[in-house]
Parts: C-alpha cells; sequence; structure tokens
C-alpha cells in the first residue's frame, strides 16, 4: 500500500492544488474500498458507484485528514462505512447490527442452488469467499478490515466507532462464524484442505 | 463447549499477534506438546492463511478515470478547524466579559450600600408559593422527574451490561 510516494506526501500536494495527483491515490485503495462496499450492497454497479462516492468525498474533505493521527486508508475505510450506512438508509434496506449472525438474504439460498455442482472446482480461496458471503456484513466487513485492508484492532475501532476491546470481541466472533460455516457447508472441502 | 472456544480463542490471538507477550511462551507450549491444541492451531493457520490470501474485489477498469472525471467538478474544501477561528473565539468570549464586567461595575456603582442593612428586613413568610406552584404542576414535574429517572438507570444497566460482556469475552 504504501509503494512509491507516501499517502500523506500525495495529499499535501492534491490540497495544494494539484488535482491529478489524487489519481494514485484512487488507485491504490480502489480494490479495498469496492470490496468493503460489496459487502454492504451485492450488486457490483451500486458497489462501484458507492466506491466513487466514497473517493469523490474523501477528495472533497482531504483537508479534514489529520496525517499525523491516523493512516489515509483508516480515514478512507471509515468514509466507506458511513457512505454505505447512509446509502441502506436511503434505500431503507436493512442495516443488521455487527452483532447479528443474520445471513444476508438470499445470500445462502444462492449458494446453494448453484453450489453442489460447482464445489468440485471450487479453488479453497473459493470456499473461503463463499463462505464470507454467508457471514452478516459487520463479521464480513471486520475480517476485510483485519485481514485484506491491514488495519489494526486500534484502526479498526476508529472506523467502525467502537471501542478497542469490542473491535477485538467481534473479530474472535467473525471468525468463529467463518469457522462454523466452513465447517457447516464445506466441511469435505475442509478436510481435504487441511 | 468452554475448552474448545476458548483454545480457539487463545490460538486466535496467538496467530494474529494480539496475545501479550507474556501469554505467548505458554501457548507455544501447549502447541509443542498437546496433540489437540496443535491440530487446532494448524487448523486455524490455515484458515489465516486463506483469509490473508483473499483477493480484493476489482472495480471496472474505467473506475479512477470516472473518479477523476467526477471530481473535475469540485474542488478540496476548507479543512473544517479552520472556520473556527481561534481569533473569533476569543473576541467572542471577551465580548460577554466585557459585558458581564460592564454589567457588574455597574450595579456596584449604582447600589445604594447603606440600605443593605435592612435586607434581612424581607418577609419570605408573605411569600405564597401556592399561587405559583399548583398540584397539577408538581405532577407533571414529578412524571417528568420519573421519566429522567428511568432514562439515567436504563442508561447505566446498560453501559454496566455491556462492561460485563466485554469482561467476559
Amino acid at each position: 500500500m504504501d509503494d512509491g510516494i507516501p499517502d500523506n506526501e500525495i495529499i499535501r500536494r492534491v490540497i495544494q492544488g494539484e488535482q491529478n495527483a489524487y489519481a494514485e491515490l484512487v488507485t491504490r485503495y480502489q480494490n479495498y474500498v469496492f470490496t468493503m462496499a460489496l459487502k454492504y450492497v451485492p450488486r457490483r454497479e451500486d458497489a462501484e458507484e458507492l466506491a466513487q462516492d466514497v473517493f469523490v468525498k474523501a477528495y472533497r474533505f482531504l483537508s479534514d485528514f489529520k496525517g499525523e493521527t491516523a493512516r489515509f486508508s483508516t480515514w478512507l475505510y471509515t468514509i466507506t462505512q458511513n457512505t454505505c450506512f447512509s446509502y441502506l438508509r436511503k434505500k431503507r434496506l436493512p442495516i443488521d447490527s455487527l452483532d447479528d449472525d443474520k445471513t444476508r438474504p438470499g445470500m445462502e439460498q444462492l449458494e446453494w442452488q448453484t453450489g453442489e455442482q460447482r464445489m468440485e472446482q471450487q479453488s479453497r480461496q473459493n470456499t473461503v469467499k463463499k463462505a464470507m458471503k454467508l457471514l452478516s456484513r459487520g463479521d464480513a466487513s471486520i475480517l476485510t478490515l483485519f485481514y485484506n485492508a491491514e488495519q489494526n484492532l486500534d484502526e479498526i475501532a476508529m472506523i467502525l466507532r467502537i471501542d478497542p476491546n469490542t473491535a477485538k470481541v467481534r473479530l474472535h466472533r467473525a471468525r468463529q462464524r467463518l469457522k462454523e460455516k466452513l465447517e457447516i457447508h464445506w466441511s469435505n472441502e475442509i478436510n481435504e484442505m487441511i | 463447549m468452554n475448552a474448545p472456544t476458548n483454545m480457539d480463542s487463545q490460538l486466535w490471538d496467538y496467530i494474529d499477534g494480539l496475545c501479550p507477550d507474556s501469554e505467548r511462551p505458554a501457548i507455544e507450549k501447549l502447541i509443542q506438546t498437546d496433540p489437540n491444541w496443535r491440530s487446532r492451531y494448524l487448523d486455524l493457520l490455515q484458515i489465516r492463511e486463506l483469509l490473508k490470501a483473499q483477493e480484493s474485489e476489482v472495480p471496472s477498469m474505467r473506475f479512477t478515470k470516472k473518479v477523476m472525471e467526477e471530481i473535475a467538478g469540485y474542488h478540496v474544501l476548507k479543512a473544517t478547524n479552520k472556520y473556527l477561528n481561534n481569533k473569533i473565539i476569543f473576541g467572542i468570549a471577551a465580548f460577554f466579559l466585557i459585558l458581564i464586567t460592564g454589567m457588574l461595575i455597574y450595579l456596584f456603582a449604582t447600589t445604594e450600600w447603606g440600605d443593605i442593612s435592612n435586607a434581612h428586613s424581607l418577609e419570605f413568610s408573605n411569600w405564597n408559593l401556592s399561587k405559583y406552584i399548583s398540584t397539577p404542576v408538581l405532577q407533571v414535574i414529578m412524571f417528568f422527574n420519573v421519566i429522567l429517572g428511568l432514562f439515567l438507570l436504563d442508561h447505566y444497566l446498560g453501559r454496566r451490561k455491556r462492561q460485563l460482556q466485554r469482561q467476559k469475552s
């Protein structure tokens, strides 16, 4: 993530009026922002629109980013989280609590309708990816933030506006639930895998 | 049921580097000596590796271009804290301080100090409070206080419950 010019240097240049420099930040973080957005909305088009909104908001409020207290990625994921919640509220879609162990509606059925035939061809990673889709949005988000977006517990707490201890508890629950999903739905694959 | 969960919890923390340094040697020893711990450790390690290896989703090829086109019509806004100019805040504070000081000076300057000695002669017994506070008003105040009390109690109990949950976990 920190390859090349540091984020803070790019931000300084953008604030000074070098708008084109912002493209580098977009390229660096677009995948993670898009992945996060996909945890909240199932359609790729909607997720892409949300991700675009996130980058526009981040650009407009770039002067509010305080590089000395947080990483740019943490700040950006906070905007992503807020933008996704606003979108769900606006569309009156259910915002499941981070504590809920509810599977996102329709996902489980979708997996089972198409799952059986494909299972044999699935790679290990796809198995985990499918299991992630069976988790609640909160669980999937926290796992993505911790394992893929390289955010530590304090940063996750900042993004989700919770206490670091609560973040730790939620991370633990999310991992347990993922493990349960893997064991329940793909026990054969897991046995082969492990 | 508790044992595996606790084992999992400790192992996850060990794998993710979240457990305190003081606990690490004990967990390492358990992994080396106890086959159950070792097997569980390898299971969880495998899941973690798979999680870490998850590829992020990729938006369309034109994504960056679309964002850049969108922001072309905007400019970076001034930082929010810059709207709150310290000079203005101090100015407002100074205004109120001067106002209060002025009022006090005026009050002291216009007070006839000789009359203060008669202040104790105020007849409090003549005050008829019932004229201002009727039974319905009292009931409304009491009702409001009860609601406020319940709200505060609920807030307190909720906070305690959360604390206990945190400690348990």
